[in-house]
């Protein structure tokens, strides 16, 4: 059985199909991407998932239960983290007090512990803090952690997004293009870094505009064109597919 | 324990003003300054929902008109001529109930001040709580609407209940024994030791308040202040962490209208105007929205200057005028306008146009 199966999704914006009818499952402690042109609907397939938006109609099921129907910050609690692809840090706040928001669904402390200040939650506190410095430091940020995040270098916030996701350590973690505005070398890192963490145990569904990444590191791959799904297989299936080669090679014409 | 250290900075600074009135014989301010103190601990209530969880609240006067209106109609309104009916007997056999002698001798039963109290107070509570839910849940700021239409109903309720006063409000408050030989009370014997009441109430609210901006749930309100959408990703339940913090200022304000209506023994309809509800958004504004201490040493500036008569009878015009100003030339508040940066901003055009 599948970690995250989606059925039948879909989305419309007006007249518009952004999502249309798409179906696809991601197994456990795998790597899938998600590709296709500019608005061919793999941001919006994102928020379905996390429940950022609703969905018309479809079904998604994760760990064989429905979470079609939840908050999104409880698709989060039940293990499903994720980036966005234009950054979305917390003003105002340190990039460690970013990284340790993402410990949120891994704490308890609540409003009462809070105002008491009560034993209970000073140690979680503490426990929080070094986990967060934990990830900083797996990301190679760690000599930023007082500094305001949004006030950072573009590549070091979409580090500190991607060490905010991980904090929560979920199951699934959705990456919604972790490489895009990175130069060649920061790139590499991140291909690096995704492979390190599904040796973790992490399963990554990932959107990804840079070909070389996605057919390094994915081990499947869904081909996403005018909100349909045109092709699933394999990095190496994908790469003779007729159709996909067609898309690709239409948008260099364009 | 770093943030603490101001809190005994300002224990020490409300310990060294009352000394200072006592030398300078101008004691006569402390009544004014124990105002103030009740005034800010509504105002740092308020900071947490707008600063902290970005919300903004016109209603706050409304929750403190609350607090104020129950315990001095609880407090003030004589059950003797109930004293058999049934609800009645029964509250007093469960010892709720006050009896004292009024002017004329005659048997005043009344209810005790510390149970008017609660109900103050849990009526805030539940209110805030039936208004915020449904609100909470939406994005932006249908708060500022649902609490503005909420302290007109209740400014409204004030001036045309029979059991509030109307008009005039109600008088003839008691005075509220917190703790045996701590009373809240207007005697002018009283006046140092309700300066310390006021003060230490101020005191514990901004120690808890600290605390909690300070946690874990804390940082979750200034996340969803940052992006609602990324909190909610990073698994905070967002209307849930808005409502509380709601509740919890409305439980402050009304909290700050018991006190200080004990400490006045009295409470007129102008406390409930939504003009004053106004003043404290203006405050916080100009405190720095996000910042406690802001809000605090603000709010007791403005509400003694503006007790002390030194805004004359533009009063309000004054707040209003003072809430355009921050919002066009300092969003940040006051005590955060970086001087410095807006003058290296100017020294560069200088030499373009040279
Ligand atoms: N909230 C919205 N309201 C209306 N239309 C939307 C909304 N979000 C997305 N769309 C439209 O839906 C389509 C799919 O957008 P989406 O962002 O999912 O594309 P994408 O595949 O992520 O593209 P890109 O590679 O540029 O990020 C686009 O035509 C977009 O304009
Ligand atoms: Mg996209």
């Amino acid at each position: 059985m599948a970690l995250l199966e989606v059925h039948n999704i879909n989305k419309r914006f007006g007249g518009l199909h952004a999502v249309n009818d798409v179906s696809f499952s991601v197994s456990e402690n795998t790597i899938k991407a998600v590709i296709g042109p500019n608005g061919a609907g793999k941001t919006t397939l994102f928020n379905l998932i996390s429940r950022n938006i609703e969905a018309n109609d479809g079904k998604v099921f994760f760990q064989n239960k429905p979470i079609h129907s939840l908050q999104p910050y409880e698709i989060a609690q039940r293990g499903i983290s994720r980036t966005f692809q234009n950054i979305k840090l917390f003003h105002g706040m340190s990039a460690l007090e970013n990284v340790m928001v993402g410990c949120h669904p891994k704490s308890r402390a609540g409003f009462l512990a809070g105002i008491l200040r009560l034993p209970s939650s000073l140690s979680e506190e503490k426990m929080i803090r070094e986990r967060a410095y934990e990830f900083l430091d797996l990301l190679g940020i760690a000599d930023l952690a007082h500094l305001e995040a949004t006030s950072l270098a573009f590549g070091q916030q979409r580090a500190v997004e991607f060490a905010r996701a991980l904090a929560s350590e979920p199951s699934l973690l959705l990456l919604d293009e972790p490489a895009a505005g990175l130069n060649i070398y920061e790139t590499a890192k991140v291909a690096k870094l995704i492979t390190k963490i599904q040796q973790r145990g992490i399963t990554i569904l990932l959107v990804e505009h840079d070909m070389s990444l996605v057919m390094d590191i994915s081990d499947e791959i869904v081909v996403l064109s005018f909100g349909k799904k045109i092709a699933e297989d394999h990095p190496a299936a994908i790469q003779q597919n007729k159709e996909v080669i067609q898309i690709y090679l239409g948008e260099d014409d364009a | 324990m770093r943030q603490y250290f101001p809190l005994c900075i300002f224990l020490a600074l409300v310990v060294l003003i009352q000394l200072v009135t006592q030398i300078t014989e101008t004691a006569f301010y402390l009544t004014q300054l124990t105002m103030s103190a009740y005034y800010s601990l509504l105002i740092i209530g308020l900071c947490t929902i707008m600063g902290y969880a970005g919300q903004i609240s016109l209603g706050h006067a409304g929750f403190f008109a609350i607090g104020g209106y129950l315990s001095a109609g609880l407090t003030t309104h004589n059950l003797q001529p109930f004293a058999d009916t049934g609800i009645t007997s029964l509250l007093d056999k469960a010892g709720l109930l006050v009896s004292s002698k009024d002017l004329y001798g005659d048997t005043l039963l009344t209810v005790h001040p510390w149970i008017a109290c609660i109900v103050a107070i849990s009526t805030a509570v539940i209110i805030a709580l039936v208004l915020g839910g449904p609100v909470l849940k939406l994005k932006g700021h249908y708060l500022a609407m649902a609490t503005l239409g909420f302290g007109i109903i209740i400014f409204r309720i004030a001036m045309a209940t029979p059991y509030f006063g109307e008009a005039d409000g109600l008088s003839g408050v008691p005075s509220f024994t917190l703790l045996p030989g701590i009373t809240v009370s207007g005697d002018f014997g009283a006046r140092i030791i309700n300066y310390y009441i006021a003060w230490g109430t101020v005191l514990i609210g901004m120690l808890l308040l600290i605390n909690l901006v300070n946690s874990r749930m804390g940082r979750a309100l200034s996340a969803l202040h940052g992006s609602e959408e990324a909190a909610q990703a990073m698994g905070v339940n967002t209307a849930r962490a808005k409502l509380l913090t709601f509740v919890l200022s409305a439980a402050y304000a009304a909290l700050a209208g018991v006190l200080l209506t004990h400490y006045n023994g009295s409470i007129g309809p102008g406390e409930a105007g939504v003009m004053k509800s106004v003043r404290y958004v203006a405050i916080v504004a100009i405190g720095g929205m996000a910042h406690l201490w802001g809000a605090l040493i603000i709010g007791t500036l403005l509400n003694f200057m503006s007790m002390r008569g030194l805004f004359g009878s533009y009063d309000d015009a004054v707040f209003g005028i003072i809430l355009i100003l921050i919002m066009l030339f300092a969003p940040q508040g006051l005590l955060r306008l970086h001087i410095w940066k807006h003058i290296q901003k100017i020294k560069p055009k200088k030499h373009g146009t040279a």
